[in-house]
């Protein structure tokens, strides 16, 4: 735990979703609590070229190195968590959009009812599955930084309708009704020691997708409903400053 | 000449059974109606009719699912919250009597009552206590669950052409006063028992048959065209509440209900009884089709008691046509795997390098 006056070592690790992140600490220090920022990431795809080795991740090959390096400050080749005191998960091609838009969907038709076990059943077997999380979970069981997680953002509205085909009613999904699937999500990181981060609901509309004023530049001549600007990393950031809070020591703790 | 003079083997012991390798047994069933791959097919009823709705899907048949896992849910998973083990979340129903109490309910005036049980802070549904690992988080949920079910069993009959319905038990727990039975007994998964307000009880043969002709009325009044066939699970009891021998028990509970079914099948022409029961438990199977604990029944079992009823259905009505090819259903490693290429398919690849220069160009 870092002394009063001392920042707290933080890396953002993910996909290009960090991008929005990048965008809302630009110029700006973090100061409550002190935060000494690094980020560490590249494009999604190339996350299948990088593994856990000792301990740490480790890029498999030197372009995919290369373009981790690129977005870090110190030109970091390889990220080891017991170097900081909490590292953030962004994005980090771990997607919970279509499991939000099934359970939205169907708590709108009582013959489709599911309930909080089976749920929660299916949260967890989707973020076993996917490989980031496994990363986080491993970084989390070492016990050397915090570890939070912010899964991928909802699309953004009016550009994507993946979900309804398959969930029309998903849009009818309410705040409450959104609460209560994060809050088991929260509830099944928690058992990996990992903290959620949530998709702050005001960015949200139509049950389970992003409002506009919060797609990155361009979004829809683009056609990317995925990513997202500056104002929605604020909303993130907002979020991991109080998760970050309780690191910091107090006066008290230190004297 | 006698009436036994122009009998085919099949009805002498000797050449059909006794001189024969027990798995050369054969023509145990006449079945009275055909049951083709297009036929929508619900199975309900004790743990063995899993095993036919599973094996009907396996070789193509139309097994009905009312109550379909979401796609979401990990293969292995389905099983422990009752999806996909019969046509409806009802978990097993054993006797007839519980049989015609889900078809009340579902279809009729009275709903079914709240009553609930807890257990550690959860809450299990006493008419299915298996269909929720670990129980429901609240009471609401519960009822909510249990209402999605029996809307499942309304399109289940509604929809089907042919219910299996395979008899289980006659020993049952109910509630002193309404009659209602519970799955279980009160106390054994979770609740209380109290003896003030639970009895138990043995069905005899007529309330047996009474319920079961409840049952088919039931079904009847909201599909008229169905047809049914009655199996009688092979698997003895796991305790008896009789005050008797477990297996004197058991025999009592199975010939109860192989008469009953053996009434029916006689009396109704749209009810059948296929003999998977015979085939499990009879003498010249000297038990081999049982595992270790003398229960369970293994899958080489199974396997022969669906391999005899194609084998009838073939022999009285001829071959089935073959099956169209039912493409596979997509797991959900596989719809993972199409939704990750989706998204990151070429232009999705190229917005994402856009985002990371744009962010961190230096």
């Amino acid at each position: 735990m870092p002394l009063p006056s001392d920042p707290i070592r933080l890396c953002i690790f993910g996909d290009s979703h960090i991008a929005c992140l990048r965008h809302a600490v630009k110029g700006r220090a973090l100061t409550d609590p002190p935060v000494d920022l690094e980020f560490w990431g590249t494009v999604g795809h190339r996350f299948h070229k990088i593994s856990l080795q000792d301990g740490a991740l480790v890029p498999d090959d030197e372009t995919t190195a290369d373009r981790f390096a690129a977005v870090n400050l110190h030109g970091r080749r390889r990220l080891r968590p017991e170097e900081f005191e909490a590292i953030l998960f962004m994005g980090a091609r771990t997607r919970l959009n279509m499991l939000f838009a099934e359970f939205l969907h169907r708590a709108r038709h009582p013959d489709l009812f599911l309930s909080t076990g089976v749920r929660r059943e299916m949260i967890r077997a989707h973020l076993t599955d996917q490989r980031p999380y496994g990363f986080a979970r491993a970084f989390a069981a070492q016990g050397a930084a915090q570890i939070l997680f912010a899964p991928v953002s909802f699309p953004t509205e009016g550009i994507s309708t993946e979900y309804l085909d398959s969930f029309p009613d998903a849009v009818h999904g309410t705040a409450a009704d959104r609460a209560a699937i994060w809050a088991l999500v929260r509830e099944v990181m928690a058992e990996d020691g990992i903290t959620l981060l949530p998709q702050a609901d005001r960015s949200v509309t139509l049950g389970c997708f992003t409002a506009a004023a919060y797609a990155t530049r361009h979004a829809a001549t683009r056609g990317d409903s995925t990513h997202k600007n500056g104002a929605y990393g604020r909303l993130v950031l907002r979020g991991l400053m109080q998760a970050l809070a309780p690191l910091r020591k107090t006066d008290e703790q230190a004297a | 000449m006698t009436p036994y003079d122009d009998l085919p083997q099949s009805s002498f012991w000797r050449p059909a059974v006794a001189e024969r390798d027990p798995l050369q047994i054969e023509g145990l069933w006449t079945p009275k109606f055909r049951i083709a791959r297009r036929d929508r097919i619900v199975t309900a009823g004790s743990c063995f009719a899993q095993h036919i709705g599973r094996a009907l899907a396996a070789r193509g048949y139309h097994w009905l699912d009312a109550e379909p896992a979401p796609s979401r849910l990990a293969e292995a998973l389905r099983g422990q919250f009752h999806y996909g083990t019969f046509s409806f979340r009802t978990g097993n129903i054993y006797t007839t009597n519980m049989l015609a109490q889900w078809l009340d309910w579902a279809f009729g005036d009275t709903p079914p009552p709240e009553d609930l049980w807890d257990k550690d802070g959860r809450v299990f549904d006493p008419f299915r206590p298996a269909v929720e690992p670990g129980g429901f988080v609240t009471r609401e949920e519960a009822l909510a669950s249990r209402a999605a079910t029996l809307s499942a069993i309304r399109r289940a009959v509604t929809q089907a052409d042919v219910f299996v319905f395979t008899l289980g038990l006659t020993e049952s727990w109910q509630h002193s006063r309404s009659g209602v039975e519970y799955a279980i007994c009160p106390g054994t998964v979770a609740g209380k028992f109290r003896p003030r307000y639970h009895r138990f009880v043995n069905q005899g043969y007529d309330a047996v048959l009474s319920r079961m002709r409840d049952a088919l009325a039931l079904l009847r009044t909201h599909n008229p065209r169905l047809r049914v066939l009655l199996t009688v699970s092979p698997v003895p009891l796991t305790a008896t509440a009789s005050g008797t021998h477990v297996l004197n028990a058991t025999s009592y509970s199975k010939s109860v209900l192989r008469a009953v079914a053996g009434t029916l099948a006689q009396e109704d022409p749209g009810v059948d009884y296929f003999p998977s029961y015979e085939i499990i438990t009879g003498t010249p199977f000297r038990g081999m089709f049982y595992a270790g604990n003398l229960r369970s029944v293994l899958p080489e079992g199974v396997g022969f008691v669906m391999d005899s009823f194609f084998a009838d259905q073939a022999r009285v009505f001829g071959a089935p046509a073959t099956a169209e090819p039912t493409p596979t259903p997509e797991t959900r490693a596989e719809r993972q795997s199409r939704e990750e290429t989706e998204q990151g398919d070429a232009e999705a690849a190229l917005h994402c390098e856009e985002e990371l220069l744009g962010a961190f160009a230096k």
